[in-house]
């Protein structure tokens, strides 16, 4: 046990050196924090378990395309599928499906869109969350035949129902039909992931292909692997799809971790990671090297210590119990502090995470937090108490470098392993920062200043037909163009910053590639003043007018860029393009070219956009975008764009009314999460690297003191000594290039180039940006070296020989 | 044997400070050698014999005074042509040897000539083997520090001053770190190197050593005084420092 004089001293000298004691603190705590920050970070939104029994255990069934491997966005399964998987897979002990769509609610108030997920009864109970109020689903319910039974969120009974107690038995309309609401879950609860409405799924044999499409979750067997589950499923699938003819058969079937929303492969987060790694090695290392230092100033203690007859192990004690202060100070400041990045994190992300990922620091992070802090106290100790060790039987003097009677100077190696690092870090953070930079202030093509955009869903009875949606948009644009200070309104089924719904499309005469991406394309539909108020330039032909209707000729328009790869040398106007969407094939005639909008988050992925006209092609989900005149404010032409539309169709509301600018922050809130995180590193590496090399080359240099002496009684210039140690920087620089940069380089150029385009102008800078950061890293060194070096030589050379 | 004058200090002083204190190390010290001599400056330690020598070699600057190093005023020199005097005109050995213990002995040797631009490798490599074989070192040339007794550190420590053919061998307690054998190989080569017209200046507290010398400079107090004087003493013999010091 230590002492309690051993424990006052420690603490007077730690206050006697505050200024050493605040930098080491500062590099424990930078290391140790932004470690946790990312572990807690990553763990939770890439493989925290779903907080219900067996919940890491929790998987989806879906699929890759078997053409390009990437993941199929839709759902790939339907009823026949999934009722084989569920009776016949034995990798799982369950295996549920949802459907998850769109409805209004209606009741006294004003119609809510809310989420809904139809659920199989089985999946939902497997939770093990019981409703605050009423029950779960029974069989009952599922097989009844009159009214329908739904369960809500905490969330939509107290906004919707004013949180009435009574509201169990009663009566509300989901899409204008009649349903009773029989229970109400628990705060917070949504499962499926945004899901505020459930409903029971009745999934029955003897179906056939073709279905409604269903999303397919299992909960594995204990003694199941997800690639042995895969195997199964494989083998299931490939019976049916011999059976059915019709499935397309173009697909990989995958199994992936429900809560992870980073599913497969190497991705952002593990790339975090691994970066946070690095950081804290980095950290390590300084903490070494202060140490170092610091156990130098110690050593005449500890020699009087032994002196007067501390053996080995009680001098390594001293050594140990205060790098343990350190550690320990630095792991309650770091989990302190992590919470609070955490948190802010969480606003920087946004609304859109699970409800089970709450960004705070848990018992597994806290652990972690702890074991890696005894990792560093017990790599940054070893060593010094090693040395500490040796102060018991001999003369331990760091300045005997030089003077023929010691050891070669160790620390040239530690500051190669801190430029390395820091080159290394600094060109993958840099190279990431721009990227997300790139990301978050793409140019979409589109004017949003004065514009507000509000969804609206089509998923209700009431619009099955083409002819009720285009007949509700066209009211519905009528009615908000009337308001006040609305100059026009268009209707669009995606936002600038996202993708329209996937297809493919076949050029008459053109063969495409295998695998080429730029045979597949997002369909947008729009109503004929969207380009205008955008401020989209059709550059080409015309936009979409009146004489665009169901029976006219199908046409589409298209973008510059698309126009620009098939037809460079010719106009792309009166060309035709077979489209395939939602399974529709479908001729249709270009009749005009646009400047390019970015239907893309970020733009790294760009699919060939296809415009088609409202009348022609109606999906389930659109955008009302509204331009207004600057003398009235969005937040003021929210009730009457949501009076318009309730004056059009009262079970039909418009939700999510905001500026078009605001939405597109919101959207973009992730790669900011993500960018935040980058700078935090950015700045703790230069704050590292900056503590690090200096204080390793100032102690490199300080050791070398007294054959700096040695060299200047021998006849060397000051200037020569400086350039001698500016010299040694340059071979740390090297080693910094050749070991740190440029592998930094070819991994960031590796992993940016599956991000076209924007990854492709990210890897063109990777030159410049791994420039700039070999040229602080550069700064760094000179100044490290420089400074020390000058106060050297600034000594007499006979003081320099006799200092110890 | 003795020529013009080498070394002619007048009136030095040298202080220190510490915060607010001051301590006088040398005090006015008036010191003449000339080419081909072999002086010692002995006393007991602390008495600022050291900083003396260091003085004389341009490793240190006087506080007061003026020094001429072959006719040319130190004082009013600028860092860089110490660096040149230090380099071509000075030799230097010390207590510690202050070898690089990253270095081969004949590495060490040819340090100083690294600092001659005029001179190419060939040159340098002829003139340390010449060194090494003056004090019959050559079949360690390609040793380390470590791997020498002190001995032969110290005789290599010679060879690396001899190198640059400088006018003045300045050794501070050359046999200070050695035994007695290895101290009277040490001391048998300044007398060798002496007799062969190299002027000498040995610090020394032993009086063996300092009695090799043809001249003794005895320093008390940071003064020069005429013989040894007990410690504990401040008289000055005479009252005022030697103007010029005569071999005992």
């Amino acid at each position: 046990m230590l002492a309690l004089n051993d424990l006052k001293y420690l603490l007077r000298l730690l206050a006697k050196t505050p200024g050493f004691t605040a930098v080491t603190l500062l590099v424990i705590v930078l290391g140790l924090s932004l470690f946790l920050t990312s572990f807690t970070f990553t763990r939770q939104i890439a493989s925290e378990p779903m907080p219900f029994p067996d919940g890491d255990r929790y998987v989806t069934l879906g699929a890759n395309d078997g053409r390009s491997g990437f993941m199929l966005q839709r759902s790939v399964h339907d009823a026949l599928s999934f009722s084989t998987l569920r009776d016949n897979a034995e990798s799982f002990s369950l295996l549920g499906a949802y459907n998850r769509s769109y409805v209004v609610l209606s009741g006294d108030g004003f119609p809510q869109r809310i989420e809904q997920a139809t659920i199989t009864a089985e999946l939902f109970a497997a939770t093990a969350v019981q409703p605050v109020l009423g029950r779960m689903f029974n069989s009952n319910d599922a097989l009844a035949s009159g009214s329908m039974a739904a369960i809500i969120s905490h969330d939509v009974w107290s906004s919707f129902f004013a949180a009435n107690p009574n509201i169990v038995g009663q009566s509300a309309d989901i899409n204008g039909e009649p349903t009773t609401i029989i229970g109400i879950m628990p705060e917070g609860f949504g499962f499926p992931r945004g899901a505020k409405l459930w409903t029971p799924l009745i999934v029955s044999n003897g179906s056939l292909p073709g279905g409604d499409p269903l999303n397919v979750v299992g909960i594995l067997n204990a003694d199941a692997s997800p690639d042995s589950a895969r195997l199964e499923i494989e083998s299931l699938m490939g019976a049916l799809f011999e059976e059915y003819p019709d499935y397309d058969t173009n697909r990989v079937e995958t199994i992936r971790p429900y809560a992870s929303l980073y599913p497969g492969g190497v991705t952002l987060p593990d790339i975090l990671l691994y970066i946070a790694w690095i950081v804290l090695v980095l950290a390590v290392v300084n903490l070494s090297s202060l140490l170092f230092v610091r156990l130098a100033s110690r050593e005449q203690e500890l020699l009087i210590r032994s002196s007067v007859g501390a053996n080995g192990v009680e001098l390594v004690k001293q050594v140990l119990m205060e790098t343990f202060s350190f550690c320990f100070l630095g792991l309650v400041l770091s989990i302190g502090l992590s919470s609070l990045l955490l948190q802010v994190l969480r606003i920087a992300w946004g609304v859109d995470v699970p409800y089970w990922v709450d960004f705070k620091l848990d018992s597994q992070g806290v652990l972690a937090a702890c074991l890696t802090t005894t990792a560093v106290w017990l790599i940054s100790g070893v060593a010094i108490a090693k040395r500490a060790y040796a102060s018991d039987t001999a003369d331990v003097s760091i300045g005997s470098a030089v003077t023929g009677k010691g050891k070669r100077d160790s620390s040239q190696y530690v500051v190669a392993i801190e430029v390395v690092l820091s080159c290394f870090l600094l060109v993958c953070c840099g190279g990431a920062i721009y990227l997300f930079q790139l990301g978050y202030n793409t140019d979409y093509g589109v004017e949003s200043e004065n514009t507000i955009v509000a969804s609206f869903s089509f998923a209700n009875e009431n619009y099955n037909e083409d002819s009720q949606r285009t007949g509700y948009i066209r009211n519905l644009l009528s009615s908000v163009e009337s308001t006040y200070g609305v100059d026009a309104a268009a209707a669009t089924s995606s936002l600038p910053h996202r993708m329209g719904r996937r297809g493919t499309f076949i050029i008459p005469d053109i063969e495409p590639e295998a695998a080429d991406d730029s045979f597949r394309q997002s369909t947008i539909s729009i109503s004929a003043d969207y380009f205008d108020i955008m401020g989209v330039t059709v550059l080409e032909g015309r936009a979409f007018d009146g004489t665009d209707t169901p029976d006219s000729e199908a046409v589409a328009i298209i973008s510059e860029e698309f126009a620009e790869q098939f037809w460079a040398d010719e106009s792309a106007i009166g060309k035709q393009i077979i489209s395939s969407t939602d399974g529709q094939e479908q001729n249709l005639t270009i009749v005009g070219v646009t400047s390019l909008v970015l239907q893309s988050e970020y733009d790294f992925e760009r699919l060939p956009s296809i415009y088609r006209p409202v009348a022609q092609y109606t999906p389930d989900n659109y955008y009302l975008v509204t331009k207004h005149s600057a003398e009235v404010t969005a937040a003021e032409l929210e009730p009457a764009i949501r009076s318009a539309a309730l004056g059009v169709d009262r079970n039909l509301p418009v939700e999510n009314i905001r500026p078009l600018a605001d939405q597109m922050v919101i959207d973009k809130s992730g790669v900011g999460g993500f960018a935040m995180l980058f700078v935090e590193f950015t700045i703790a590496t230069l704050i590292l690297a900056s503590i690090g090399i200096y204080a390793v080359i100032a102690r490199s240099i300080y050791l070398r003191t007294h054959e700096i002496g040695v060299r200047r009684a021998l006849g060397s210039t000051d200037l020569r000594l400086i350039a001698r140690f500016l010299q040694k920087g340059a071979y740390f620089l090297g080693a910094g290039i050749v070991f740190g940069a440029i592998p930094a380089m070819a991994l960031s150029v590796t992993a940016f180039s599956v991000m076209a385009p924007i990854g492709n102008q990210v890897i063109a800078y990777m030159p410049t940006i791994s420039l700039f950061a070999v040229l602080i890293v550069s700064f760094l060194i000179v100044i490290a070296s420089y400074i020390p070096a000058k106060k050297a030589v600034a000594l007499e050379p006979g003081d320099a020989l006799r200092y110890e | 044997m003795t020529g013009r004058t080498l070394i002619q200090l007048e009136n030095v002083s040298k202080t220190y400070k510490v915060g607010k204190l001051e301590s006088t190390v040398l005090s006015d010290i008036d010191l003449t050698i000339s080419e081909g001599e072999y002086v010692s400056i002995c006393g007991p330690s602390g008495c600022g014999k050291s900083t003396l020598l260091s003085i004389i070699g341009v490793l240190n600057g006087a506080t007061t005074g003026r020094y001429l190093f072959d006719g040319a005023d130190i004082t009013s020199m600028k860092q860089s042509e110490h660096a040149r005097i230090r380099n071509r005109q000075i030799g230097f050995i010390f207590q510690a040897f202050n070898l690089s213990s990253e270095m081969t002995a004949a590495e060490n040797v040819e340090l100083p000539l690294t600092y001659r631009k005029e001179m190419g490798r060939k040159e340098r490599k002829e003139l340390v083997e010449e060194m090494l074989d003056k004090i019959g070192m050559t079949d360690f040339a390609n040793h380390f520090p470590a791997q020498l007794s002190g001995g032969q550190q110290q005789r290599i420590a010679i060879a690396r001053a001899l190198a640059g053919k400088p006018k003045i061998i300045l050794a501070d307690e050359p046999t200070g770190n050695l035994d007695s054998k290895a101290a009277a190989i040490v001391m048998d080569i300044f007398d060798r190197l002496n007799a062969e017209g190299t002027t000498i200046c040995l610090v020394t507290h032993d009086p063996r050593s300092a009695s090799k010398a043809k001249r003794q400079v005895h320093l008390f107090d940071g003064r020069i005084v005429d013989g040894p004087k007990e410690e504990g003493s401040n008289e000055d013999s005479n009252g005022s420092n030697s103007n010029h010091l005569h071999a005992v």
